[in-house]
């Protein structure tokens, strides 16, 4: 099998020779551009079927953790790898006739290698790294278009980023101070037990740092401007890549660095406040790429909600369906904002012209993200009620019943619109119309029969759950 | 102005609680290394025969680290470029040049490159490295810049050496995958300590780094002085 690493070392590779390609044919970034998500995928899904239940380590340098970093893969972080490189596969799919400029491609795939950095590395000042390689690639795409809305997001995500990369440093040199160590697992082994003031304090800080990416109040205000500036593939780059990393980060250090209910509390409360306040946002929306990215923030406060309530319930499900709401908003979100590019008169929500295609993906991405039944998304949210229901917190299950129902208003709103509205014949993009078939017919497929996504999903969980496993096996040499 | 005063003031407070629990947590002036720290400094030499420990931790030991901050700088500098890209600045007059100013930049520009040099081929050996080292080329341009009415810089120049200092650098990591089974990994000998000869890849990925660093902020130069360029 191919050493993982190689994914991360051929991005780079491949981002550093972009001006030279360029040079040689116009094409061929957009050509790498493809390739590369192909090539990430082949390994995760080799890696995902194939690996045995104990974490792989890979060494750099030559030395063993923690002299040296490594890079830790267990099945949670290949799931996560997966799906974003699945999202990358299909936005360089879908544009790989129209983009021209390599300066897009060489922004896309240093991207793409924060992510599956983030993702991959079992080193804690590592991944600050790749989580500033994420950032200001992120920060260069959103101003992109540079008009009024672009600009303005760009700039406020740049300030609320770069004060939320240096908390999240903070953190870790605070943890490096405390424990002698920057790998992940040897910290967590160092932190079991009774832990210090100062560790909370490190927590936090990191904590807040990543609520910049995962889009959680109060560092999310910079989200609704990125989204509705941004273009469309860069917007659903944004909901299905950069926050998917993101929450995957937050997910591995509150689980295994910290795992204390002050934290897990900490994340409900914020989740609540996220979902609540976006949703309501969405409900009065007028432009309709401004409530889509309301409602990408409270997709991702609904998955730190169910995640959390996992610390405070300890059923293994929460866990479980926070990972289901991220495949399905990963999915759906790429679905409908690559498919806004059909619906170019389609800018607010109660007026415009559609073509007939395109309101087809609309509604299914729609549905699935409300979760309708018959799609994935209904799997995800009716989990989430039963938590609810079965560990007794009702105030909860009826405030969260009464916010999908505003979801489902607001998405309903513009679906009613997209029947009655004039039909109009746009030139549709033959890459961009098969991506996203394929896209709308997992959905319902996966609605209808949910075994393979409910197996992948138990097994990431599985990994997860067993940190024993993962520290035992990093610190106990090799 | 209140608000400028609140602001101040909040911030103020922060670092003050920010020294406060760091200070009482880890005082100042204990010495004791423990962890890594205390592991790279024993074993430092020995493992990679550099004399400067900080340069083994930075590019064997965090090796993937630093590359990682190299990409960093590569993408600020890619992203300062794109963001210009299509607002033009309109060339700024230069201000009067004496003779002495453009006769003294002509003759300054060489030694501070090979100062430069000097900074990143020693990196193993004496304070410094790939990064000083590089910015220091990157003032000799800045000094030619603005010092010489005619001077070009061509872009292709920019773009083949940071391209290939880029790649080289990932390829010296794939060699080390290939020989030691690990990226980045040290496949040469590490030689006698203290010699320019020494310390085993270190002095390569230095030379790599320095050129990389040299024209990534030459290059970040000329797009602010001459705006965002298309091609």
């Amino acid at each position: 099998m191919v050493n993982p690493i190689l994914i991360i070392a051929f991005l780079l590779l491949f981002a550093f020779l972009m001006p030279l390609l360029a040079l040689l044919h116009k094409r061929l970034p957009s050509v790498v551009a493809l390739l590369l998500p192909a090539f990430n995928l082949y390994v995760g899904v080799t890696y995902f079927l194939k690996m045995e239940f104990i974490p792989l380590i890979i060494k750099t340098g030559g030395f063993r953790p923690p002299f040296g970093i490594n890079l830790a893969i267990d099945h949670f972080s290949l799931f996560f790898l997966i799906l974003v490189n699945v999202v990358a596969l299909f936005i360089a799919f879908s544009y790989l006739l129209e983009e021209q400029d390599y300066k897009f491609h060489m922004l896309f795939l240093l991207n793409l290698l924060g992510a599956s950095g983030i993702i991959l590395t079992g080193d804690l000042f590592n991944s600050f790294v790749f989580l500033e390689i994420f950032a200001i690639s992120a920060y260069a795409l959103a101003a992109s278009k540079r008009e009024k809305h672009a600009l303005e997001g760009a700039v406020k995500y740049l300030v609320v980023g770069s004060i939320g990369s240096s908390f999240y440093l903070l953190g870790v040199f605070l943890l490096y101070k405390v424990t002698g160590s920057l790998n992940m697992a040897f910290i967590a082994s160092s932190l079991q037990g009774e832990k210090s003031g100062i560790v909370y304090l490190a927590g936090m800080f990191m904590l807040f740092g990543l609520f910049v990416e995962t889009e959680l109040f109060p560092l999310n205000t910079w989200a609704p401007d990125v989204y509705q500036g941004a273009y469309n593939r860069i917007a659903a780059q944004f909901s299905s890549i950069i926050s998917k990393a993101a929450i995957y980060l937050m997910f591995r250090i509150v689980f295994f660095l910290f795992d204390d209910p002050l934290f897990y509390k900490l994340l409900i409360v914020m989740g609540i406040i996220t979902f609540v306040i976006a949703e309501f946002n969405a409900l009065v929306q007028k432009d309709l790429k401004r409530m889509l990215g309301y409602s990408s923030i409270g997709q991702m406060g609904l998955a730190v909600l169910a995640f959390a309530l996992y610390g405070i319930t300890s059923h293994p499900e929460a866990f479980f369906t926070a990972l289901l709401l991220v495949v399905n908003h990963a999915i759906s979100k790429a679905m409908i904002f690559t498919n806004l590019e059909n619906m170019p008169e389609y800018a607010q929500v109660d007026t415009g012209k559609a073509n007939p295609f395109s309101s087809l993906m609309f509604t299914v991405g729609a549905l699935s993200v409300m979760g309708f039944p018959f799609t994935l998304g209904f799997w995800a949210k009716i989990e989430v009620l039963g938590i609810l229901l079965r560990s007794n917190i009702l105030w909860l299950f009826f405030l969260i019943l009464i916010l999908f129902m505003v979801e489902a208003f607001y998405y309903f709103r513009v679906i009613s619109n997209l029947m009655r509205s004039e039909v109009v014949s746009v030139k549709l993009n033959p890459l961009l119309t098969v991506s996203l078939v394929v896209f709308a017919l997992f959905l319902l497929y996966q609605g209808f029969y949910p075994v393979q996504t409910f197996i992948w999903t138990n097994k990431a969980l599985n990994a997860f759950l067993n940190k024993a496993i993962y520290i035992s096996t990093i610190t106990g040499g090799l | 102005m209140i608000r400028k005063f609140l602001y101040f003031l909040i911030l103020l407070a922060f670092s003050f609680f920010i020294y406060a629990v760091i200070s009482a947590y880890f005082p100042f002036g204990e010495n004791t290394l423990t962890g890594v720290a205390k592991y790279y400094v024993d074993n430092g030499v020995k493992d990679l025969g550099g004399i400067n420990i900080i340069t083994s931790i930075v590019t064997v030991y965090r090796g993937f680290d630093t590359l990682g901050e190299v990409t960093v700088l590569f993408l600020s500098v890619t992203a300062l470029a794109f963001t210009l890209l299509g607002f033009k600045v309109e060339s700024r007059v230069l201000p009067d040049l004496t003779l002495i100013m453009e006769t003294g930049g002509r003759y300054l520009a060489p030694l501070i490159m090979l100062l430069g040099a000097y900074i990143f081929l020693h990196g193993h050996l004496t304070p410094g490295g790939g990064f000083p080292g590089g910015v220091n080329i990157a003032t000799a341009f800045l000094l030619l810049l603005v010092t010489q009415r005619s001077y070009k810089l061509r872009k292709i120049h920019l773009t083949v050496t940071e391209a290939l200092a880029g790649s080289l650098y990932v390829i010296v990591g794939l060699v080390g995958l290939y020989y030691v089974r690990s990226f980045l990994g040290n496949f040469l000998q590490t030689g006698k300590p203290g010699y320019i000869v020494s310390a085993g890849i270190i002095p390569i990925i230095y030379l790599l780094i320095g050129f990389k660093v040299g024209s990534e902020m030459t290059a970040a130069l000329k797009n602010l002085k001459e705006g965002g360029d298309e091609h």
